[in-house]
């Protein structure tokens, strides 16, 4: 067994492997997505496949011609504008030229406008400079355009919100008081997602980008998917992509249900049914990298969850392919190996429609 | 910052091809893929090898006004060129919408 192929860690650090190590890598990736989500094993052929993929020899791989898929984003414009500390290169262009760069120089399918502290609750005060930056972008550029923002039921609680903090008050075993608080505060953020998303989407912008969906666990999941259903009502064809978090939605109340299914617990290919239900247009599911595992572990695991949650969705699949996230390296810098790897299995395996 | 790496492994390219076309399409229809693409070729009349060719939508964009990636003086460009791709996938954008909506002025 010669380890003459060059892979990589889920932290991103080189690793030199031999076929037969890849191939055990992938049947442990799989089998642990099997006995994490509860999903389908992957084929055989299908994990030999990964393996060939793994295994190619050249620096990046890509997909054979037609089989390309439509690129989306998070983040928008801060992605080039934000400090380093937010893994972006902080340059100093203004907010149109940001996204203008990512249509004309970066072939990007789809873009997306972003506040520099993107969450809902930061973003309410600030509501009619993001409208009035929406009408600008919209009016000077060509590609579609959702604006981004993240739930982000955490900030409504203590200290920055004013409703008590769930994990303080368990700690405590203020169990009921937990849960009660949590609801309101999910309340108050369903409220404030409405209020931000009307006001956005009548600047004529083609959707919303629901991002790190579930960040706070089951109670920002439900309530960000009844802010879907009532936007919905009132724009019909807008576009609105919701992004996950993590592959499992946490259990921070328990027993949130949306629709009459309890949120707590659910993996991609559940989580996606619901999404369906409240109306969101594309799906984006979110598999964790494992770091100390390597890509080939990785990526089996990934792709084993998102095909099932893309045999069983209606919807297109819009799968997170970012650092530390779709069997991809968790690394500020990722490597176009491992990259180009992930997105090539993730497409011809899971069959997703965009990354 | 992956994007580049994601685009020369599996992206349409956007306003170099067809990829904020059949985007649009696939966002706005809710259709996988393939739908989508398929959707786009029929509006475009055009075949599935020019989906992503640059070269070929590089000059059927610049006949039909759909905005293109490199600068030609003159041509239609963002909410312009957002006017002619509803035309051409037959398909409301919002933003034109609302641009008729506040000048009064109809499709």
């Amino acid at each position: 067994m010669t380890k003459d192929h060059m892979t990589r860690m889920g932290d991103g650090s080189r690793v030199w492997m031999s076929r037969e190590e890849i191939r055990a890598e992938v049947e442990a990736g799989n089998y642990a997505a099997v006995d994490a989500a509860e999903v389908p094993s992957l084929t055989d052929d299908d994990m030999t496949r990964i393996v060939d993929i793994m295994c190619e020899k050249g620096r990046t791989v890509s997909v054979e011609p037609g089989e390309e898929v439509i690129l989306t984003q998070d983040g928008g414009e801060q992605k080039l504008l934000m400090d380093n500390g937010s893994s972006s290169p902080a340059l100093e262009l203004n907010r149109l030229e940001g996204i203008q760069v990512h249509e004309r120089a970066l072939g990007m399918d789809t873009f997306e406008i972003a506040y520099f502290d993107p969450s809902t609750k930061q973003i309410k005060p600030v509501i009619g400079l993001e409208m009035a930056h929406c009408q600008n972008v919209m009016a000077n550029t060509v590609i579609p355009m959702l604006y981004m923002f993240m739930p982000n039921l955490g900030l409504y609680y203590q200290p920055t919100g004013m409703y008590g903090n769930p994990p303080d008050l368990m700690r405590d075993f203020k169990i009921e008081k937990a849960m009660s608080e949590g609801e309101k505060a999910a309340d108050e953020m369903y409220k404030d997602i409405v209020y931000i998303g009307e006001k956005i989407l009548s600047t004529g912008i083609d959707g919303m980008d629901f991002d790190t969906t579930a960040s706070a666990g089951d109670l920002d999941f439900v309530a960000s998917l009844r802010a879907v259903e009532t936007l919905r009502e009132s724009y019909p064809d807008a576009d609105i992509q919701m992004g996950m978090s993590a592959e499992n939605v946490l259990g921070i109340h328990g027993m949130v249900e949306y629709k009459g299914t309890v949120a707590a617990g659910l993996y991609p290919h559940q989580q996606v049914k619901l999404a369906e239900m409240a109306g969101v247009s594309a799906f984006g599911p979110v598999v964790n990298t494992n770091t100390s595992k390597s890509t080939a572990y990785n990526v089996a695991r990934a792709v084993c969850m998102v095909k099932e949650c893309s045999k069983v969705s209606n919807i297109p699949l819009q799968v997170n392919m970012g650092m530390g996230v779709g069997g991809t390296p968790m690394c500020e810098t990722p490597p176009i190996d491992a990259i180009t790897r992930a997105d090539k299995c993730m497409i011809e395996i899971a069959h997703v429609d965009g990354l | 910052m992956g994007l580049v790496t994601h685009y020369t492994s599996s992206g349409l390219g956007g306003i170099r091809t067809t990829g904020d076309l059949v985007g649009r399409v696939q966002l706005r229809k809710k259709t996988k893929i393939a739908d989508s693409k398929k959707y786009v070729m029929d509006k475009l009349g055009i075949g599935e090898s020019e989906l992503n060719d640059e070269c070929f939508m590089r000059t059927f964009r610049e006949e039909h006004g759909l905005g293109t990636v490199t600068t030609i003086g003159g041509a239609p460009y963002g909410i312009e060129a957002k006017l002619n791709i509803e035309e051409i996938l037959d398909m409301e954008i919002a933003c034109c919408c609302r641009f008729r909506e506040v000048t009064g002025l109809h499709r």
